[in-house]
């Protein structure tokens, strides 16, 4: 088995920028991307603020090279999935063509290509394609084909924490030495069935979202997507290629407690950061950023926050949420914040907790809230979904 | 009042899917959450969405909707007060 | 390292669940689709949470804790899912809210049904399972995908047992839009020899409670699985598949049944000739002219072949050719996605 997984690239897009440069400027500037809605045709366009990439689809189709012709083809999460994972490929200069490496694919995305479902599906006149985009696999088989993947690909559909069981499941199978390198992470666009979804739930906040503090209301949608290319140690001595950083632990674990809601105690959470941690075999005060779910809603902050002190026994490392940047992504969250973890080992930072003034009462615990630059040798990166599903993934210089 | 708790007891049963349970099974001043129906925090949901869909009342937070959907009793007591405002 | 099945329970069209007959008693195909025998719910779920879950849903709780319940697990180490497009009626239902409601007065409930994890996280709630927890879903290899991942972990040795399974759902609506996007055939008889374009959109929830111990509680052997093999010489196995063989001694002849994913389109099924060539001398199987076709199909063929096994029998409703062996000890699993690439999956007697 390979034990040691290396991050070789990096690729996102998302509400602060259309690529890993841009997006990394805005998390060092202090600039959130989160503003009215502005493409989404929705009712509520004036009513909520959300993380959208400032981009149409045809402008998406040009930066892909790809002819306004071929709109129908292409569900807006396709075209983001894409525009990250070829950045993340080119970041890594794998030559996926390369016949001695298998390259796999493992996306993620909670709706797939709903954006377009729900526009089409009450269309007479409609060529059904949308049947086809609509499936969570497609964005991943878009991604394939246009990056020329013939191999292992797959998509993971855990709500919230997607993104990081994609990149668990990518691990795993280079460690198994099923595949060489994956190219994995997450995508989801912005959609009037999310939005209005999580209305229903009552945990939007009108105003930007303020993760971990008192007066938090809930959560701003977003969009994007974030993906990583990881290899094993082989893959990179026969290129000769360096890594970024590593990763040393990763964990799965379920909370049971409710449907929708996350446990008081955060004991799911807890068990995530636990395994991870045990996996990684770092001290706990080796851990020198931790990238939270942290969405801004009042249970995931309460039950993030006291688990966070739980297993850190009072000593919480810095932490912030980078969802007041970014809002929160859904599927594409996990593979966002894995590239920000990625970026703050490789830039010796950690990023501001956006939009804090209060303290949550019942746990007292603070975020960082300026820009930190400081050398970072370990990362804990949080994912939470709905169905009690936490993931947390460890990154190491 | 008599005639809006009846109602309501059928409105619940429908909007919540409590399927083998009968209007007269259910207790006007009996706990709704918790014990009693058993109800959970995605019921509350449709409970607001009820309220504004049957009676115009809009809750604009969820934990506002605590006390008054303590039971039907209340909850008919709150629309009696509120209804259409 | 060895996957053995210690049980299969599947909600289905056929009478599969909760009965001692091993497909004699055929259900003829009613209508455009097919569509699950329903069980008594309530013997699995508590009435209180029931009410709330759609059909997939009360299909995937139900054969899940069967599978559990026959293998006497409490708590399995993990819980493995895939399904190809997730919880519909409840995806469809809001939609059509939206729609009609121009966005404004929306249930809840359906929205939070339709996250594709639904079944998963709802299993482990039941069952106070805090364990790993995962869903998949890429269309055809679903399924398959799952199972690569239940295998990984019972070869790291962070399980001694998995459930695994796989859900898909048809409704009226789905069927529908189905129809109109030329998919569907209109129902015949015989419908793998009707040479006709299309194929009859089906349902089901299988699961398995999978473990790496070998006990008495064993039924079955899941000895490999192999996915996105591309058939480049119609008279040879395909490379990984022939790897496969070769590893674990398996020839051509010991295939006793060869299980084929035909679906009676008339194009989409001449995938399939080259293996069933190759695999001449085996007994021939199909079975989605009983359960229709849907994304993760290939879990009713695991729960087929894994009665199969148990039962030493191969019902006359799945046979598609005449043959016939003293004792059943291999069966291939074949499928192929319209991804143009096959997946098998090879099954063993224990």
């Amino acid at each position: 088995m390979q034990k040691d997984i290396f991050v070789t690239g990096v690729g996102v897009i998302s509400a602060i920028g259309n690529n890993a440069a841009q997006c990394f400027e805005s998390l060092r500037n202090k600039k959130s991307g989160l503003d009215f809605i502005k493409i989404l045709q929705t009712i509520h366009k004036d009513k909520f603020k959300v993380g959208e990439v400032r981009l149409t689809n045809y402008q998406l189709l040009d930066i892909l090279g790809l002819p306004h012709s071929e709109i129908k083809k292409f569900s807006r999460t396709s075209l983001l999935g894409i525009i990250a994972a070829k950045e993340a490929v080119n970041n890594s200069e794998i030559n996926i063509n390369n016949e001695e490496l298998k390259t796999g694919l493992i996306s993620a995305t909670t709706v797939g290509g709903m954006d377009k479902t729900e526009i089409e599906i009450t269309d007479s006149d409609s060529k059904m394609d949308f049947l086809l985009t609509h499936p969570c696999g497609d964005s991943s088989n878009k991604i394939c084909e246009y990056l020329g993947i013939n191999g292992y690909r797959t998509t993971i559909s855990t709500a919230c924490s997607s993104g990081a069981n994609a990149i668990i499941h990518g691990i795993k199978l280079i460690q198994h030495e099923i595949i060489d390198r994956a190219i994995v992470g997450g995508v989801d666009a912005l959609s009037k069935f999310t939005l209005n979804g999580f209305n229903t739930l009552m945990i939007l906040d009108k105003d930007f979202c303020k993760p971990f503090d008192e007066n938090r209301k809930g959560l701003n949608i977003g969009e994007g997507a974030g993906f990583l290319v990881i290899e094993s140690e082989k893959s990179m001595i026969k290129r000769k290629k360096q890594s970024i950083c590593k990763i040393t632990g990763y964990a799965n674990a379920n909370d049971a407690y409710h449907q929708t809601a996350s446990s008081p105690d955060g004991e799911g959470a807890y068990k995530a950061m636990y395994e991870a941690l045990k996996m990684s075999k770092i001290d706990y005060s080796e851990i020198d950023y931790v990238n939270a779910h942290g969405t801004g809603t009042p249970n995931n902050d309460l039950s993030e926050g006291a688990a966070l002190k739980r297993i850190f026994d009072n000593k919480v490392p810095k932490f912030s949420s980078t969802k007041a940047f970014t809002g929160h992504t859904l599927g594409a969250a996990a593979g966002i914040e894995a590239v920000f973890s990625v970026l703050s080992i490789q830039n010796s930072i950690i990023y501001p907790n956006l939009n804090f003034e209060t303290p949550i009462s019942e746990i007292g615990i603070k975020p960082q809230t300026e820009v930190d630059e400081r050398s970072i040798n370990n990362v804990l990166s949080n994912s939470f979904g709905f169905g009690g599903n936490n993931s947390s993934i460890i990154f190491s210089k | 009042m008599n005639e809006l708790i009846e109602k309501l007891k059928t409105q619940l049963i429908e909007q919540l899917n409590l399927e083998d349970i009968e209007p007269d099974e259910i207790v006007a001043n009996e706990a709704l959450f918790g014990d009693g129906l058993c109800l959970d925090s995605i019921d509350a949901l449709e409970i607001i969405v009820l309220l504004e869909k049957e009676y115009n009342i809009k809750i604009g937070n969820p934990k506002e909707g605590k006390e008054i959907m303590y039971s039907i009793e209340s909850l008919a007591k709150f629309i009696t007060e509120n209804k259409g405002k | 390292m060895n996957v053995f099945i210690n049980s299969a329970e599947a909600i289905t069209p056929q009478n599969t669940f909760n009965t001692n007959e091993f497909l004699t008693n055929i259900n003829e195909l009613k209508g455009d689709y097919f569509s699950c025998v329903k069980p008594d719910y309530k013997e699995y779920i508590n009435p209180k949470l029931l009410r709330r879950m759609s059909k997939i849903v009360r299909m995937g709780i139900a054969s899940s804790i069967k599978a559990l319940q026959t293998a006497n697990i409490e708590q399995p180490d993990a819980i493995i899912i895939g399904t190809g497009l997730g919880c519909l009626d409840d995806t469809i239902k809001f939609l059509d809210q939206i729609i009609e409601n121009d966005e404004s007065l929306l249930n809840p409930t359906p929205f939070i049904q339709s996250t594709h994890n639904t079944v998963s996280g709802q299993i482990a709630l039941l069952i106070d399972c805090k364990n790993y927890n995962f869903t998949f879903s890429q269309q055809e290899v679903s399924f398959e995908t799952a199972l690569i991942d239940a295998f990984m972990m019972f070869q790291e040795k962070n399980a001694s047992n998995i459930l695994l399974g796989s859900i898909d759902e048809i409704t009226e609506k789905i069927y529908l839009l189905l129809k109109k996007a030329g998919c569907t055939k209109v129902p015949v008889n015989n419908i793998l020899k009707s040479n006709t374009k299309g194929y009859i959109p089906g349902e089901g929830a299988c699961f398995f409670s999978l473990s790496n111990q070998e006990s008495e509680k064993n039924i079955a052997e899941i000895t490999a699985i192999s996915v996105f093999n591309k058939i480049d010489n119609e008279n040879k196995l395909p490379i990984d598949l022939q790897k496969i063989f070769t590893q674990r001694k398996k020839f051509i002849n010991d295939i006793d049944v060869l299980i084929s994913g035909i679906n009676g389109d008339v194009f989409e099924d001449k995938n399939y000739t080259s293996m069933q060539q190759i695999f001449k001398e085996s007994i021939h199987v199909g079975y989605k002219h009983l359960v229709g076709e849907y994304d993760t199909a290939s879990s009713f063929a695991t729960w087929l072949g894994t009665k199969i096994i148990q039962n030493q029998f191969v019902p006359d409703a799945v046979k598609t050719n005449s043959k016939s062996k003293k004792s059943i000890e291999n069966i291939l699993i074949h499928n192929y996605s319209k991804g143009h690439e096959h997946s098998f999956i090879l099954l063993s007697k224990c």
